[in-house]
């Protein structure tokens, strides 16, 4: 067991904050005030390879392994954490395709999303019903050789950019198993609509929409795996989501570390920098406890699942924690820089507000710590 | 490769001349040390510290290597150290991964810029201890094709002559170059010497403080600095160039190019793999040789305080303003 | 009588815009310390396109003898024909010490006579140093980030070649002595240039480097576009310094990243910084609070800046700066 980064990780890290410092960092302010989705530094990250780490080689991307990834992911939020955000959940396609889909819809779709020509996306929950599948009513009626779709999906991050989605509906309305799927819904199906953009309070410039199906034809060479099979595929997909989500929470609290350390050591008060001050290192020391820890956490977690080993625990608590640590480091933070970080005059409100999400996001950490507790009880 | 457009092929080599100062430590004996402290006093960088049981102790990564304190030392405790497994010693601290230089950047990008449009191969040269193949590597994903790293404690103590007959034994290796193109200086010392020798031995066109390149006029085009004038000349291949800042602007490091060069390793080329045509290295080859170095008195922090401030009409204060700059004698 | 057996200094001097360049003439004083503590002789070398009065100016600087050089070929092969020159020269008289200001010009023809001599060289010396009892000669320089007085021997056979930094000595100056002024030919004709001049174009002076400028002019968030920092740059120029920023301005496309000063920026040093429309926070001051000299200048009398300033000015930098520009332009042209 080795808790290095390999050479090589050090090296994309360093490559990923290279570019980062050039091209998301100076603008991320601006856009999260302007609320503009940040087309140009998609494009730039596109012709770059960063939308496709996670695409194999064969299909045009880097095929780079899952920490090189998380590694990749935590640069990006440390930078921008709405960036991080469109790039995880374009990934979440990109690795429910290449998980579950067959070689024709790898080949179709897979090329397009490794260049960013296509963003992707991601749809799960819906408004009336939140996180239980049993009760969701999106339904996807069998034709013969297609399928016809009603109903939403809300709260759809990359809406309005984003061409390719990977959609969880029900095919049968009792509910079982075996009662689920997942497609691949492309925006120009005729009865798809997206609905007007939420204003959230963080993550200002990323689209999040609901998503309206009437009578809308997915055809069968667009159903992701065997037919029924969606539930226990769309599970691994979302571990696989949590585990990442929690990464982009560790950069937030990464970045939030690093300003107040840097305006502590500076801001002199009664003859000494503030980071002399016990209370001021408490905060710093216990910021970087909950970070690093939720590191180790997300890190394992993502291990896990490369390695074929059951995150039934760790993606949770990972996202948990993450979302825990983010925020409490948003607040430190906060504190630590006073007015100065209460103004928008310095990163630290943004953080404040996008670190919020994170616990918030793919089924907030009540329902985790539900969950895990069920599991609990059957491993222990 | 050569060029589609032009048909054309240039061997160009990048010279870099990385972090030399770092490249030694003070090794304190504690069993004659004293603990009188005076080498902490003199050290501009405050490297020495006081152990538990009192005598004094000198990290290696912190160490810059200068020497300073060994004449002080009562006890003659100091000694100075150049190697570490036998290999040329760097400090791990000091010396971080990378291309440090930023001129390193730019005379990589003028040798890949010029490969690009031309065609033709780009190797890229250091000297020193085998920390700097990071640095190396990270040149290759920037795009260039071959890593060489000269590495052999005997280069050590070389002057800048002697450091051109090891620069001029490696580009013999390589069957010689079109294009040599250094940095025009870098925090420990300036390349456009060593380059001047090599240049003058190879038969190559010298020209130093380069602020722009370009293909042209049968060879390459440079523009330079004369005055108040830039001059544009043509130069003949071969030629060796050293790059000014603000030539180029560098290309950033890619994810794809990384991807690439995973499985590339740097070359590693000893004294034995050299000719150096009958020239000496290391100290024996050296012009000129470093003798001492010493200190000087510690700077102390100034606490600030509140001036004049003053208000009024702008004349009436860039007046006084004026008035103060010739009493500064800025004007 | 010098122990180090060099009974001549060889000065390698330049010029600018017909004049003597400043850095020749603390290269002339440096020498005369040499030639008083070791009793040689100092020849200058002065290659032409200058006109016999610079020749004369020089040589009422102290030297001996200055050796001037007319070709034809000087204009078009500037650095083949100035080397030809000193080489033909260094061979009549042997000069045991070669000495170049370290300019550009200087460390070039410096780098280009070391290298075709096959010698060693030292290189922005502050001094010499003898050691008698081992006939040796010392240079004397600062290293280790400019923290240490480093002493290195001139270990080879000479001629020893090294060049001077600049703004160390003072400018020689007038004397009512004069030395001969020798005009010199090639004995040859050179047929081989590796480089000549295509073109010669226009160049505005260089700004100083941000972070070894002595004068630095910074703009904040108060500077207010693009052109406010063109004014502020005329005033650089005017001071010969550098100009800086904040952060708001580089977040505001105003200028670029590469300037700004503070702690995730440039630290500056110089002897005298003006501050135009910058509030003073602490990411800003930490890169610059030890300067030299401090003006602020900003409307807001409560900015924190000003328990900095050595000098502070209460006013539009809009309507101060340009009287500032102004008035010192009539200072220099007097």
């Amino acid at each position: 067991m080795d808790f290095a980064y390999t050479e090589n990780m050090e090296m994309y890290k360093k490559i990923a904050r290279d570019f980062c410092d050039r091209h998301v960092a100076p603008t991320a302010g601006e856009y999260d005030k302007s609320r503009e989705f940040p087309y140009e530094v998609l494009e730039k990250m596109g012709k770059e390879g960063f939308m496709g780490i996670n695409v194999p080689k064969e299909y045009g991307g880097l095929g780079l392994d899952y920490l090189t990834n998380a590694v990749i992911v935590e640069e990006l939020a440390r930078a921008s954490a709405t960036i991080a955000l469109i790039h995880q959940v374009h990934r979440v396609c990109i690795n429910h395709l290449i998980t579950f889909g067959s070689d024709e819809q790898k080949q179709r779709f897979l090329p397009g999303l490794a260049t960013g020509q296509h963003l992707g996306g991601f749809c799960f929950t819906e408004n009336q019903t939140a996180s239980d599948p049993m009760d969701f009513t999106c339904f996807a009626e069998r034709k013969n050789d297609h399928y016809v779709v009603n109903g939403a999906k809300g709260w759809v991050t990359n809406s309005v950019a984003g061409t390719v989605f990977v959609v969880f509906m029900r095919i049968a309305k009792e509910n079982g198993r075996n009662s689920f799927n997942n497609f691949l819904v492309e925006k120009d199906f005729p009865g798809f609509s997206v609905g007007p953009r939420y204003r959230t309070v963080g993550f200002c410039a990323s689209t999040t929409c609901d998503f309206k199906f009437k009578d809308m034809k997915v055809p069968m060479e667009n159903r992701l795996g065997e037919e029924g099979g969606g539930l226990a595929h769309i599970g691994r997909t979302i571990h696989w989501g949590q585990a990442y989500l929690g990464v982009i929470g560790v950069g937030i609290g990464e970045a939030c570390l690093e300003q107040a350390a840097k305006y502590a050591k500076q801001r002199v008060i009664s003859g000494n920098p503030i980071i002399k001050y016990q209370l001021i290192a408490q905060k710093l020391a216990d910021m970087f406890i909950e970070i690093e820890s939720a590191r180790m956490l997300c890190h394992k977690a993502v291990w896990m699942i490369e390695n074929g080993i059951n995150p039934v625990l760790h993606s949770r608590a990972a996202k948990v924690a993450a979302g825990e640590a983010c925020m409490k480091a948003a607040v430190e933070a906060l504190e630590i820089m006073g007015s100065a970080g209460y103004s928008d005059e310095y990163p630290v409100e943004r953080y404040f507000r996008d670190a919020k999400f994170i616990a918030v996001g793919l089924g907030p950490a009540e329902i985790q710590r539900i969950n895990m507790g069920r599991a609990i009880e059957k491993i222990y | 490769m050569v060029s589609e457009k032009t048909g054309t092929s240039l061997n160009i080599v990048v010279y870099l001349k990385l972090e030399k100062d770092y490249q030694a430590y003070a090794e304190v004996d504690q069993s004659t040390c004293e603990g009188c402290g005076i080498c902490a006093k003199i050290c501009p960088f405050e490297v020495p510290s006081m152990r538990v049981d009192e005598t004094v102790e000198i990290l290696p990564e912190k160490c810059r290597g200068c020497g300073a304190c060994v004449p002080y030392c009562k006890t003659n405790s100091i000694r100075m150290q150049y190697t570490l497994n036998n290999e040329p010693y760097s400090s791990t601290e000091l010396v971080s991964v990378g291309l440090r230089n930023p001129l390193d950047k730019n005379a990589i990008e003028a040798g890949l810029a010029l490969r690009d449009e031309l065609g033709g191969k780009v190797w890229v040269l250091a000297e020193g201890s085998p920390r700097f193949e990071e640095s190396l590597r990270e040149a290759l994903v920037m795009g260039a094709d071959e890593g060489i790293l000269l590495c052999d404690p005997k280069f050590m103590g070389s002057d800048h002559l002697a450091s051109s007959f090891i620069i001029e034994g490696a580009l013999n290796n390589l069957g010689g170059c079109d294009l040599l193109i250094a940095p025009q200086r870098t925090s420990c010392g300036e390349p456009l010497f060593c380059v001047a020798w090599v240049a003058e031995r190879l038969g190559m066109t010298y020209m130093p403080f380069v602020r722009s390149i370009e293909p042209g006029g049968g060879g390459v085009l440079v523009r330079r600095k004369w005055g108040e004038k830039m001059l544009e000349l043509s130069v003949s291949l071969p030629a060796a160039l050293t790059v000014e800042r603000g030539i180029n602007k560098p290309r950033g490091l890619s994810l794809m190019a990384a991807a690439r060069v995973m499985g590339k390793t740097v070359s590693r080329w000893s004294s034995e793999d050299l000719d150096f045509g009958g020239n000496r290295i290391g100290e024996a080859g050296s012009q000129v040789r470093l003798r001492m170095v010493e200190a000087l008195p510690k700077r102390r922090r100034k606490k600030r305080k509140r001036g004049e401030i003053l208000k009024g009409s702008p004349e009436v204060l860039a007046g006084t303003l004026i008035e103060r700059l010739k009493e500064w004698q800025i004007l | 009588m010098s122990d180090t057996g060099i009974r001549e200094i060889l000065l390698v001097v330049e010029e600018n815009s017909g004049e003597l360049a400043d850095i020749s003439k603390q290269l002339v004083s440096a020498a005369l310390k040499l030639r008083n503590e070791w009793g040689c002789e100092i020849s200058a070398f002065l290659p032409a396109g200058i006109d016999e009065r610079t020749a004369m100016t020089l040589a009422k600087l102290g030297p001996e003898i200055v050796y001037r050089l007319d070709h034809p070929l000087m204009k078009e092969h500037p650095h083949e024909v100035t080397l030809q020159g000193l080489l033909c020269l260094q061979e009549e008289i042997d000069a045991g010490l070669i000495l170049f200001g370290a300019s550009e010009w200087g460390t070039d023809m410096a780098a280009r006579t070391a290298a075709r001599l096959g010698t060693g060289l030292l290189h922005e010396l502050i001094g010499f140093d003898l050691e008698p009892e081992n006939e040796a000669l010392l240079g004397i320089f600062m290293g280790f980030e400019d923290q240490l007085v480093c002493k290195a021997q001139f270990n080879g056979s000479k001629p020893f070649i090294a060049t001077v930094k600049p703004k160390v000595f003072d400018p020689a100056s007038e004397t009512d002595r004069a030395g001969r002024v020798k005009t010199i030919k090639l004995p040859f004709d050179i047929v081989e240039f590796k480089s000549s001049i295509t073109q010669i174009l226009p160049s505005p002076a260089d700004m100083p480097d941000l972070e070894s400028a002595e004068v630095v002019i910074a703009g904040g968030q108060g500077v207010g576009g693009e052109e406010g920092f063109a004014v502020l740059e005329n005033l650089a120029r005017l001071l010969g310094g550098a100009i800086g920023c904040t952060l708001p301005p580089v977040e505001q496309g105003w200028i670029d990243r590469e300037l700004m000063i503070g702690s995730t920026g440039k630290t500056v040093r110089p002897g005298l910084y003006i501050g135009c429309g910058i509030h003073g926070d602490v990411y800003h001051t930490s890169g610059m609070d030890e300067s030299g000299r401090i003006v602020v200048i900003n409307d807001d009398e409560k900015a924190p800046f000003f328990d900095l300033a050595t000098c502070g000015l209460i006013g539009d930098l809009h309507e101060i700066v340009p009287r500032l520009i102004e008035e010192i332009r009539d200072q220099i042209g007097s």
